[in-house]
């Protein structure tokens, strides 16, 4: 399993770092923050054909106190990013962000008076996904990015 | 076109000129007639024209009359359409409203303020409708610059390090 030393009698070594992160990343409970298109390819990621439950990431919550990861999906717009940071703010750590699609990692082709320019000018990315809207096996494989990031997290080691 | 014509016969010094595009009349209106030509189009039997579809604006830079004020207009039931133009200028670019005849002129007229700066006189509730309410500027004038206004780039809200 990639966790540790597996012995026949059913023990299994590891470090409490890798058991740590291994149970982050198995249950990273998003928190929807659809603001544009691409919230309908979530939304198709969440449904019965691209099954996002299997990888531990189906618990989409409403509210960010009790969610782990903000998929920003959409176009961020400079009068929503006051909103964007204050929900980022609201989170506990261990807290990641996953810009989904080409609006949020960049402003797209909105070059205007309106569009943040990419939602890493308000908080923090771990995975930039593209896409104009990013197929749901992209957005899963972006997740699958997130949780090896995770597993690589430090946190009782130095 | 018979809309044009009757609108010419009962409006000779408002007219300002027509095209017809693809069976839909545009009609330039003088600034002052506007209103009476909107009522005149809603209430006359054989007119009707009860729904209004868009109130915007164009916004031609260097001309010495700068907004061009665009009222697209529905009948129902005879289900044709009319597109009025007005022009005025930057220094007097205020127009009559016409929520008093079409309801639904509103919004729309509110978002015409919004990004022109289109001042609509008698208006019930002139304020920003998509920009807040402290922005500065006019964002949809063809002067107004992508970058450097500083709206977008300002993002005083973030914590800042020593806070």
């Amino acid at each position: 399993m990639g966790l540790g030393r597996e012995f026949d009698s059913g023990v299994l070594t590891t470090t409490v770092d890798t058991a740590v992160n291994w149970a982050r990343k198995s249950a990273i409970w998003p928190m929807t923050f659809g603001l544009a298109c691409c919230a309908i390819e979530m939304i198709a990621v969440v449904a019965s054909r691209y099954d996002v439950d299997r990888f531990g990431a189906g618990v989409f919550r409403g509210s960010p106190r009790q969610s782990d990861l903000m998929i920003v999906a959409g176009t961020l717009t400079r009068k929503m990013a006051p909103v964007v940071r204050r929900i980022y703010d609201q989170m506990p750590e261990p807290r990641y962000v996953i810009a989904m699609g080409s609006c949020a990692t960049s402003g797209n082709v909105y070059n205007t008076y309106s569009v943040v320019q990419g939602v890493d000018q308000i908080v923090p990315v771990d995975v930039y996904i593209a896409g104009c809207p990013p197929r749901p096996e992209a957005l899963i494989d972006g997740i699958l990015m997130l949780q090896k990031k995770i597993m690589e997290q430090k946190v009782f080691a130095r | 076109m018979e809309i044009v014509d009757k609108l010419r016969e009962r409006f000779p010094d408002h007219y300002m000129g027509h095209k017809v595009f693809r069976d839909e009349p545009y009609v330039g209106v003088r600034k002052d007639g506007l209103r009476d030509v909107c009522r005149w189009l809603k209430e006359t039997p054989g007119m009707e024209f009860d729904y209004p579809v868009e109130v915007t604006a164009v916004d031609y830079l260097g001309d010495a009359e700068r907004f061009e004020v665009i009222h697209v207009l529905w009948s129902m039931r005879h289900r044709r359409r009319v597109i009025l133009k007005t022009r005025v200028t930057e220094a007097d670019c205020a127009v009559d409203t016409v929520t008093d005849i079409w309801r639904g002129a509103n919004f729309m007229e509110r978002e015409t303020y919004d990004m022109y700066g289109i001042t609509f006189t008698g208006h019930p509730d002139l304020r920003r409708i998509m920009m807040t309410d402290d922005f500065d500027g006019w964002p949809l004038r063809k002067d107004y610059p992508v970058e450097g206004h500083g709206w977008r780039e300002n993002y005083d809200f973030l914590p800042q390090v020593g806070d």
